[in-house]
């Protein structure tokens, strides 16, 4: 069999390709909430013959479809979520088909679709013989919050696969050699006494004093990291009075630091200057 | 962190608690991977019709000041004259580490995973713009059908190709080294809090 036999089988599914990539592109929808998505893409490979589980990692609108009994296992991803208020037409000119709602900003109706397109080629290719092992399609949700894969992973989803091969739409044909940052996500809670805070300031311990120190010992830290890893960080909560020496006061702190150059992969790990890591 | 965190609380007083709450991994690249999309690109073709090449003129218009540092410096010139840039390039990122994050990192350490881009939207359009939402109808085909063959070119080499996925294997686990994959989550994570934040 020649490479142009597996793409002919693409090429024979255009309009059905072209018309569940219009489907997923005409009912956008935000991550985790990728109902109709997901069951689309899920119809269309139990329909080629794919045997599905979904419900993956206690994520609804996670799942994994297989064809083959055999080894290797090679497999694809399939995302499909679409972004927050970015509704728009196929028009060039910025015209919300209806304001506030979701679009595909980053055109994941088309990634859905282009490696189910993969997948049901290398399929019909296991099935003719052609080639020996499996084939799955790893549909994976929620891209756009981040960590819908790490949760798949966590639950064995890609534990038995061999090799993966996905891609993301862009305005480049180009493979990826690169790498990216790592990124570990935090609360952060202070606790202190609560009082008020002109009569009796003394008796109390405040949780914001422990807030805004952390923000200013971070701000020390940014010199003696490599210069790649960022940090950010909000305060979620800052105390409720001007009056109250708050007693609860957070941030969120996100650390992105890079992996490779590590014998450690956690950038929390990474950003901790090193005479201070224990 | 966590020390700072700790160092702040016993100036201000107080207690402090801190918890992960996510993490992704940074990606490990895998180049005989992406020599196997490389050459599948060239085999496959990107067909645009007349309509398709007309509305990617006419939407390229509309981006501001559209950025084409993607593309090898010899390139851009003529990624900024076209309105779609098909000529499949070679890995612009190699050896680079993008300042960003994705959850593919985390695949990334525990299979060989290949990753590549198609040009579903005009040149130098940025993701997450309302262009490239307006791309995504019926533009963007072109490029997900070409994806589809590429993807579909580089499993069925690993499926026929013995030795394509014991390079792909072994340039993994020498990446990985020794360095073991512990999941970032933690224990009582939950995927539907993701939304809430
Ligand atoms: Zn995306």
């Amino acid at each position: 069999m020649s490479k142009q036999d597996l793409f002919e089988e693409i090429d024979g599914e255009r309009d059905w390709l072209t018309d569940v990539s219009e489907q997923l592109w005409e009912n956008p929808e935000v991550a985790l909430q990728e109902h109709d998505s997901a069951a689309l893409l899920r119809d269309a490979l139990r329909e080629e013959g794919f045997t599905v589980e979904s419900g993956v990692a206690g994520i609804d609108t996670a799942f994994v479809a297989r064809y083959g009994d055999d080894d290797p296992v090679v497999g694809t991803m399939g995302e499909f979520d679409a972004l927050p208020g970015m509704s728009q037409a196929a028009k060039a000119e910025r015209e919300p088909i209806e304001a506030g709602e979701p679009g595909h900003g980053c055109g994941h109706n088309l990634f859905g679709t282009g490696s189910l397109a993969g997948a049901i080629a290398v399929k019909r290719a296991i099935e003719r013989g052609d080639a020996e092992g499996s084939v799955v399609y790893l549909g994976t949700p929620a891209e756009e919050v981040g960590a819908g894969k790490t949760y798949m992973i966590r639950d064995g989803a890609f534990d038995d696969v061999d090799a993966v091969v996905s891609w993301h739409p862009d305005w480049i044909n180009a493979p990826n050699k690169g790498s990216c940052l790592a990124v570990d996500s935090f609360d952060v809670a202070f606790t202190g006494e609560t009082a008020h805070a002109a009569k009796s300031p003394e008796a109390g311990r405040s949780a914001l004093d422990g807030v805004q120190l952390l923000g200013t010992g971070i701000e020390y830290m940014r010199e003696h990291v490599a210069d790649a890893v960022r940090i950010h960080y909000v305060v979620t909560d800052g105390g409720q009075a001007a009056n109250v020496v708050p007693e609860e006061a957070a941030m969120e702190v996100m650390v992105r630091a890079p992996t490779a150059s590590r014998s450690r992969p956690s950038p929390s790990a990474c950003a901790t200057p090193p005479r201070a890591r224990r | 962190m966590r020390d700072a965190a700790e160092g702040a609380a016993l100036m201000s007083g107080t207690d402090v608690e801190v918890t992960q709450t996510t993490g992704m991994y940074g990606v490990l690249p895998n180049h005989a991977l992406a020599d196997s999309i490389r050459a599948n690109m060239d085999a496959a073709e990107f067909p645009l019709t007349d309509e398709q090449e007309s509305f990617a003129a006419e939407l390229k218009a509309t981006l501001d000041d559209p950025s084409y540092a993607g593309v090898p410096p010899e390139r851009r010139d003529e990624a900024a004259e076209s309105a779609m840039f098909t000529d499949p390039i070679d890995a612009p990122d190699e050896g680079e580490t993008g300042a960003y994050s994705t959850d593919s990192g985390d695949v990334s350490w525990n299979v060989p995973l290949g990753r590549f881009r198609a040009a579903t939207w005009p040149a130098g359009t940025p993701a997450h713009s309302w262009q490239a939402v307006a791309a995504g109808k019926d533009l963007g085909t072109a490029a997900m059908l070409f994806a589809g063959k590429v993807v579909a070119g580089s499993l069925y080499d690993l499926l026929t190709d013995e030795e394509l996925l014991a390079e792909a294997t072994a340039e993994f686990e020498a990446r990985k080294g020794d360095r073991e994959y512990e999941s970032p989550l933690p224990d009582d994570a939950d995927p539907y809090e993701l939304t809430d934040r």
